[in-house]
């Protein structure tokens, strides 16, 4: 789509990528694609959606993007310089929240410790730390006396909103959302999604998720992809003027609450 | 609700308590449900909703304990004997639960756990029970190849298909559903819930749906139970509570999803149709 955008930050050019089918005995069969021919491009600070089904190839693109995996063909560039290069040369310029914050933390680390050693894998010194986690934790409304805590004494909004703490704190121009929101409850998914909005500046997100609502609400713009294949890119402004049947389709299942509610609810002092 | 008959389910006054401590950890639920009704329990993650049910299946963890009236049709599930409740659970109720993947025994293919289930529920021959097996898979739209594949072969959502199909297999008066849709994506989730619309319309059975997810809810409840820390803090008729929540916390869930579904309405200009 805009693939000639005067000054794109992320540039995704023909992607492809194969698994290994295997048998029901273990032999590798054939060869699955995942990724099939993906191009698209993201401007700088913007909010990217990435929509799809279970299994559409979301998670393999992001780790593609990300550089954690090769593709089989095709190029990633950040700034015009492919991903890893980039990433070589701008040390923690790339974060990514995963959905399991359970398992994203060391069960045995201080949240200090683990804000921190995102702090200093982009590059802090050991000095400066404690302020530095001190002000993350506030950045993403955390009280400063879970410092010293263990994560299974967090709740599940405050566990991943340490994880969202470590991947600012090495001061990423990239932001990944894996299904970051999507484990959470639906009252402390709303303030997380604001807390993204809030804490973004400059920064562009790939935010993924399943949910369609969510999509609309934090970004600027979402690609749909289904089987591998990108299946529209959706400008959230302009939704309702998108041809894409495939958009038709998921707006018409998404179940939508509706209500005549409109007192603006008093803050509820709420675990997370 | 104005239905004369006995309620297939009643509680009063339930609490469940942990037995060491006698510290309660839910208090005081009471409610009523006739059959082809929907209850739903709403609340946070903590607030109690899945004990509620399995106080109701007979399935609390050892270290806990319901006090009050739990009674399905004419049995006592407080007192009855572990074998009543287990021929109950099954025929008489259903279950779906949260966690698909710890559903089924990984050792198994589904179709042996299947056939196994209604042999035993059913008395069934084992032709008739795979030729029931697989016309419910059909129902929720799986293939037949589910039958031979292990859980670890399936995703969350297939899985918590397989355990619809068997609930609706066994054509239970009473499915309890705990957070079904919260492991499907959205195409999946509207099909299912559709399922559950039909599966009361057509069996005239009673359905009880916790999950945090309004929107799910509210497609699918009469009536409504809002949980929070134990308490049960507003409960009645489901399009009531919704539009006009009176608890602080009842209207800080409605506003929460509400701020939830604003970006989704203004980008398709207010004129999409809901659920």
């Amino acid at each position: 789509m805009s693939l000639h955008d005067a000054d794109p930050f992320l540039v995704v050019r023909h992607l492809w990528k194969h698994y290994p089918e295997r048998n029901r005995s273990g032999w590798r069969t054939a060869m699955r694609p995942i990724l099939k021919d993906v191009s698209f491009s993201a401007r700088r600070g913007e909010i990217l959606g990435l929509l799809g089904e279970s299994g559409s190839g979301k998670s393999t693109l992001s780790r593609c993007i990300l550089g954690l995996e090769a593709p089989d063909s095709g190029d990633v560039l950040f700034e015009g310089q492919t991903v890893r290069y980039w990433r070589m040369r701008h040390r923690g310029s790339c974060s990514v929240v995963f959905q399991d914050y359970v398992t994203s933390v060391n069960p045995g680390f201080h949240i200090r410790d683990i804000i921190a050693e995102g702090y200093r894998a982009g590059g802090g010194e050991g000095r400066s730390e404690r302020e530095a986690v001190a002000a993350l934790m506030e950045r993403v409304q955390l009280p400063s006396r879970l410092a010293e805590s263990l994560p299974h004494q967090l709740s599940g909004g405050q566990l991943q909103r340490v994880c969202i703490a470590r991947a600012l704190a090495s001061n990423p121009s990239f932001i990944v959302f894996d299904e970051a929101v999507s484990a959470l409850d639906v009252s402390i998914q709303t303030q997380v999604l604001d807390l993204l909005r809030n804490i973004k500046g400059d920064m562009t997100y790939l935010f993924i998720t399943h949910d369609i609502q969510m999509a609309a609400l934090l970004c600027d713009r979402f690609l749909l992809l289904r089987n591998g294949e990108l299946a529209a890119a959706v400008d959230c402004a302009a939704m309702s003027a998108s041809s894409s049947p495939y958009l038709r389709e998921l707006v018409n299942s998404t179940v939508v609450f509706s209500s005549e509610f409109t007192g603006t609810p008093t803050a509820w002092e709420s675990s997370a | 609700m104005s239905c004369t008959e006995t309620p297939l389910v009643r509680m009063e006054h339930v609490r469940i308590v942990h037995t060491d401590s006698g510290r309660p950890i839910v208090n005081d639920v009471s409610f009523a449900l006739h059959r082809g009704h929907c209850l739903g329990i709403v609340g946070e993650s903590g607030s109690g909703k899945t004990l509620i049910c399995r106080a109701l299946l007979g399935l609390l963890p050892p270290a806990l304990h319901a006090e009050g009236v739990i009674r399905f049709e004419e049995t006592d599930m407080l007192r009855a004997s572990p074998e009543e409740a287990r021929r109950l659970r099954g025929t008489g109720m259903g279950s779906i639960l949260q966690q698909p993947m710890t559903a089924f025994d990984p050792l198994y293919t589904l179709g042996d756990q299947f056939t196994e289930t209604l042999r035993e529920k059913l008395q069934l021959n084992a032709a008739d029970a795979d030729a029931l097996a697989r016309f419910g898979l059909s129902q929720v739209k799986l293939p037949e190849t589910v039958m031979k594949s292990y859980p670890h072969q399936l995703s969350g959502g297939m899985l918590q298909r397989c355990m619809i199909a068997l609930t609706l297999a066994l054509r239970s008066r009473l499915v309890v559903a705990d957070e079904p849709t919260t492991a499907l994506d959205a195409a999946n989730q509207y099909e299912v819930l559709q399922r559950f619309r039909r599966l009361r319309e057509e069996h005239d059975a009673a359905l009880i749906v916790v999950s945090h997810d309004l929107g799910a809810v509210q497609m699918l409840a009469d009536s409504l139970l809002v949980m929070c820390r134990g308490h049960c803090v507003e409960a009645g008729d489901a399009e009531t509570v919704f539009n006009a929540p009176q608890h602080p916390y009842t209207q800080y869930l409605v506003g929460t999803r509400l701020a939830l579904t604003r970006g989704f309405r203004r980008a398709l200009g207010e004129n999409h149709v809901s659920a």
